[in-house]
């Protein structure tokens, strides 16, 4: 007897929510939603990683729960939290699972450019839309262009229609997304978001993403062939580039949050791992948890846990007085304390994950525990974009008073 | 204000003094420009925010007094490290107003109180 194989239908791509989401009200109720959310993912992390098991239930659960909304404006049925709130938020997932925390980064960084550019009917709509629980994923960078800025990705207007031809790398979130963001350029280099049904005709996310680390984002490739979109789904996404907008900031602070909550994640085990460990033999000691240079140990990670935790909600801050006066000044603050918050949250989340398996011993590497997890997220996703010039951001507005360029990775 | 407390201010100032010498320093030489002596002045720049971050907090508990003042003491460290690097000489560091514990006794007392709930007594890290 031969089978036909069988497709799970929750784990089918659908161009809308199954269900509404509850809306959010306030900045409160978004960090209690996140923590609540935040233990139910906790729960099957290591399994989901172990197994590379997509976690199309878990974002259902995600985004039905408000939290994909929050930073919808006040103005259109929002709860319009800060990004004090928001990086909270992504950190407060991450530390329970970084891909479910890395997987609505663009989403919100797609709603900061809508917000900035788009034009009046487009923001009513699609707000609305995201209050319904639709998820935005992502098809932005190219494998092939010379840097992460440059597009090879067409976009044509015909009329009222746009038509894209393309091909992306890293669409984080395109596999599990109701509308994919394409960004194309026109004839003149603007680059443009295009916001794409996911069941679109010429749309194809291929599920190639391999990376060792944060597993189940999905974060492969996208094709676009010939796909039409009507130019009223369009976003002149580089608009928010040709002024001082909060943008960039806004899509780097949440990386920095996630690696912050991989951080806290790797240091919550690290405690539990530390205290069942054994004594070593030559420190006369009873117990692991008694070891003086193991308790230092812990001590470097939880001061330098506190720097980045500290830095990154004076990031936040700072983005928040971007968003509310986007000026020259205002947004090179926001983009250098949002560096430093990336250098920081970086270090820690490595240093934390490797010392996570030192201060547990040997036992802590069996794979049925999947500890390895921490250190194999913390490193993939802090290579986003190269922290080591993070630094140099830093240093070149103090010491040359250069600001940094505005692009989404600043 | 403890001991412990007020040798974390003092290490701060040490810090952001050194990086006012190196500014001024390096602003009279061609290298200002260069890729690896921005990024360092960029790397010192981060320690002295971050324990200034952690200064704002320092009076919450003793931990986060603790947290500051290692915080304050990297600062410190990593100033000389980039004067020495980047100027090729060294700034005295002030000396110390009193007696704390050493900082890796203090290290180890922060890692004992996470992780096995450890007191953390006053004057250890000192609130202010």
């Amino acid at each position: 007897m031969s089978h036909s194989p069988t497709v799970d239908p929750s784990q089918q791509p659908r161009p809308a929510p199954r269900r509404p989401a509850h809306i959010i009200r306030s900045d409160a109720e978004a960090i209690e939603v996140a923590q609540r959310v935040a233990e139910d993912f906790a729960q099957e992390a290591a399994l989901r990683d172990r197994e590379r098991r997509l976690p199309w239930d878990e974002l259902e659960r995600f985004s039905e729960s408000g939290l994909w909304a929050i930073s919808v404006p006040k103005a259109y049925g929002g709860a319009g939290v800060s990004y004090v709130t928001l990086s909270e938020v992504i950190a407060i997932i991450s530390a329970a699972d970084s891909s479910l925390g890395q997987l609505p980064q663009n989403h919100f960084g797609v709603l900061s450019n809508l917000g900035l550019t788009g034009g009046e009917e487009q923001k009513q709509r699609y707000f609305a839309k995201v209050l319904q629980g639709y998820r935005f994923g992502n098809a932005f960078s190219e494998a092939r262009s010379q840097y992460v800025t440059t597009f090879q990705t067409q976009i044509r207007f015909d009329g009222d229609t746009a038509v894209l031809d393309g091909e992306k790398a890293y669409c984080t979130g395109a596999l599990f997304a109701h509308i994919v963001p394409v960004a194309g350029v026109d004839e003149v280099g603007h680059v443009h978001i295009a916001l794409v049904p996911r069941d679109a005709a010429g749309l194809t996310v291929i599920d190639s993403w391999d990376g060792f680390g944060q597993r189940i984002t999905a974060s492969g490739q996208v094709r676009i062939d010939g796909v039409r979109v009507p130019a009223i789904d369009v976003v002149p996404a580089w608009k928010a580039y040709d002024q001082p907008t909060s943008d960039g900031p806004i899509s780097q602070i949440i990386q920095a949050a996630v690696d912050t909550g991989i951080a806290r994640g790797a240091f919550a085990e690290t405690l539990r791992v530390a205290r069942q460990a054994r004594p070593w033999v030559d420190s006369g000691l009873q117990h692991g948890w008694q070891d003086p240079l193991g308790q230092a140990l812990v001590g470097e990670l939880a001061w330098r846990l506190q720097a980045a935790e500290a830095i990154l909600q004076r990031a936040a801050q700072a983005v928040d007085r971007a968003v509310a006066e986007p000026s020259e000044e205002r947004v090179a603050e926001a983009s250098v304390i949002v560096g430093q918050a990336k250098v920081l949250s970086t270090e820690i989340a490595l240093e934390a994950s490797s010392r996570l398996l030192e201060l547990g011993g040997t036992r802590s590497v069996s794979a049925s525990q999947g500890l390895d997890r921490f250190w194999r997220n913390a490193r993939t996703h802090t290579l986003h974009d190269p922290v080591r010039w993070k630094y140099h951001l830093v240093g070149n507005q103090l010491l040359n008073d250069i600001k940094p360029q505005r692009h989404s990775w600043n | 204000m403890s001991h412990s407390h007020s040798q974390g201010r003092s290490d701060l100032a040490h810090a952001r003094h050194v990086e006012a010498a190196l500014l001024d320093y390096l602003r009279g030489q061609s290298a200002r420009h260069e890729a690896l002596v921005v990024a360092a002045v960029g790397d010192l720049h981060i320690r002295i925010d971050a324990a200034d971050a952690l200064l704002e907090r320092a009076n919450t508990s003793q931990s986060t007094a603790i947290a500051f003042r290692l915080a304050a003491a990297e600062a410190a460290r990593v100033a000389g490290h980039a004067y020495f690097e980047l100027a090729g000489r060294s700034l005295p560091r002030p000396l110390p107003d009193a007696a704390e514990p050493a900082l890796l006794t203090q290290r180890r007392l922060l890692g004992d109180h996470y992780l096995n709930g450890a007191a953390l007594a006053d004057g250890q890290g000192g609130q202010g």
